[in-house]
């Protein structure tokens, strides 16, 4: 063999090796368009047993112990007091536990952490509580009903090892979505909902919607129920409450006005399902479980947070005007919704002292002392139905700014309420 | 026997075989040629999957993918860009290093914009789109391949 023909070979050689490759590569030994079915025993809530089978899931929803603040400066997932940045809160909870403590929630992984650390949490404190917190909950129901809301939130601690993971969400034989909050089970069934004929579609809210939604505790058996039998809009749900549903009048009484107040529970999914983003059809989980890929093989994000964080993927697959625009726009909208929020709590804050003082006043008139107090309850209602929802205004802005706005309209009709009960006279 | 001679006599076999082996160059390179050009190509990578399938949907399913994302106004120029974006596409689908969703390079939708007017001249040339510098895909985005990229999620089985 002369030297020309060994080098063509050679040549030919590394030609077949690297085609070879490409072609292989490429066209046979392809990334999975699909992901397997690993069946998972019923009741195990363990993520790590589910992540074995799962990896890329399981590695994104590990991210969830990232502590970064939001890149808008709104929620993120560092543990810091809200109050920090809307100092009127503390006036405003006067009397309750929320005045003692109101931290940002970190993610999913710390559910369970965060509230046994809480201090709104004591040896007092229910079952009731444990519900959005694991995946227990389940076991918790099907053992006592409703029973496990009135237990002591400390026996029902000692029992649930995992925070919100796989099964919260998941069904372990086939891994289709599911709920486990029987509190959503049942508001939605009110509304003629029944969850086990949901879409797939639908499931990708529903699971989100079965927490991040607002509840009140039935007195006596501490249940949770949610306020939506009238619709979903702030205006509808304080028509609930105004009912006095199950002898449910008041979270507490507000210890300068006197006010019975409520207090608002992260209306995360009754503000986006009203937004344009819901009516356009898209789901939570299409921003904040968005997908990704990793080495080719398309997955869904299970790392559940601020999608401002998974920009890209989360807003680029509909919206083409590039992150910076993006991230501007919601930087803008929560912006100008926390001016008007921050403009309305102060308002609020205002009134409950310009009812303490009026009432103060020697022969006051109790009939606008009664006025006030109640303009007061539902001012108060409306900020915090924008102030506890976890977006700033973006799940759904126009709503959040006008209800922020109702809420400082009210705040100033209280005052108003409140001069004329001292017989003081306004301009 | 020298080359020279080699030549002399086996000149007529020689052509033949050197006939013959253009020949099947020239048809492997036409089917070659075609089938880089066809859907099916494109839909071959995995990456290229969703676009091939909201493609396959679309009101403009008639078309093929080269159409529309190659220039089509010379053969040399399409020849130039398709070696080009042939050899970028292919790294990357090595590399599987490409996102969730894939975007359209600035580059890219000039082409497209100016395939669109191939056929829809006469719909636009009286109008201030005809100007020059417009781009028809944002107002028509997501015509063929849907708003929603990513659109369908992934099965369980």
């Amino acid at each position: 063999m002369s030297k020309g023909q060994k080098s063509l070979i050679a040549v030919l050689a590394v030609l077949l090796i690297f085609f070879g490759f490409v072609v292989t590569r490429i066209g046979i030994a392809k990334p999975s368009s699909s992901v397997k079915l690993v069946k998972i025993p019923a009741g195990e809530y363990d993520p790590a047993v589910w992540g074995k089978n799962y990896p890329l899931q399981y590695e994104s929803y590990k991210k969830m112990m990232d502590m970064s603040p939001s890149p808008t400066g709104y929620g993120g997932s560092v543990k810091v007091q809200k109050s920090e940045m809307m100092p009127e809160l503390l006036i405003n909870f006067k009397g309750m536990p929320f005045s003692k403590d109101y931290a940002e929630d970190r993610g999913h992984v710390y559910a369970l952490e965060d509230l046994r650390d809480s201090k709104r949490i004591g040896p007092a404190s229910k079952g009731a509580c444990i519900t959005c917190k694991t995946p227990y909950v389940e076991k918790f129901f099907q053992e006592d009903g409703w029973g496990y809301a009135n237990k002591p939130l400390n026996e029902l601690l000692d029992k649930a090892e995992h925070p919100v993971t796989c099964a919260e969400c998941h069904d372990s034989e086939t891994m289709n979505l599911r709920v486990v909050n029987p509190a959503f089970i049942e508001a939605q069934q009110k509304r003629g909902i029944d969850v086990t004929k949901a879409s797939r579609e639908e499931m990708r809210t529903y699971v989100c919607a079965q927490c991040h939604a607002e509840y009140y505790f039935e007195p006596g058996t501490t249940k949770v129920v949610f306020p939506w039998n009238k619709g979903l809009k702030p205006g509808e749900m304080y028509d609930v409450y105004a009912e006095k549903p199950g002898n449910f009048a008041q979270d507490w009484k507000h210890p300068d006005s006197q006010a019975p107040m409520l207090k608002a529970q992260h209306p995360d999914y009754e503000t986006f399902s009203t937004g344009t983003h819901a009516k356009a059809g898209v789901a939570c989980a299409d921003c904040h479980m968005p997908y990704m890929r990793s080495d080719g093989q398309k997955y869904t994000s299970h790392w559940v947070t601020s999608p401002l964080k998974t920009l890209d993927a989360s807003c680029s697959s509909c919206h083409s005007q590039g992150t910076e625009w993006l991230q501007e726009r919601v930087k803008t909208m929560q912006d100008e919704t926390f001016q008007t929020l921050h403009a309305a709590g102060t308002v609020i804050g205002k009134a409950h002292l310009a009812i303490k003082t009026a009432s103060e006043v020697p022969n006051a008139d109790q009939n606008e002392l009664a006025k006030a107090r109640e303009l007061v309850r539902k001012a108060q209602w409306y900020w915090d139905f924008v102030a506890a929802e976890n977006s700033m205004g973006f799940h759904n802005p126009d709503q959040s700014i006008h209800t922020a706005a109702q809420a400082l309209d009210m705040g100033y009709q209280a005052i108003e309420a409140a001069n004329r009960a001292a017989g003081i006279n306004t301009l | 026997m020298n080359t020279g001679q080699y030549l002399n006599r086996n000149a007529l076999k020689l052509m033949l075989i050197g006939m013959v082996i253009t020949a099947i160059g020239m048809a492997f390179t036409v089917v070659g040629f075609k089938f880089a050009d066809s859907p099916a190509f494109c839909g071959s990578c995995h990456s290229m999957e969703q676009a091939h399938t909201t493609w396959q949907v679309s009101n403009h399913k008639q078309l093929a993918c080269t159409e529309c994302h190659l220039p089509n106004r010379n053969l040399v120029e399409k020849m130039i860009v398709k070696s080009q974006t042939g050899m970028h596409d292919t790294y990357h689908e090595i590399l599987r290093d490409y996102p969730a969703s894939i975007k359209l390079s600035t580059k890219g939708k000039e082409i497209v914009v100016d395939n669109c007017l191939r056929c829809h001249q006469s719909t636009v040339e009286n109008t201030k789109m005809m100007t020059g510098g417009d781009d028809c895909t944002k107002c028509h985005r997501g015509l063929v391949h849907g708003i929603d990229k990513n659109k369908g999620g992934m099965k369980v089985e």
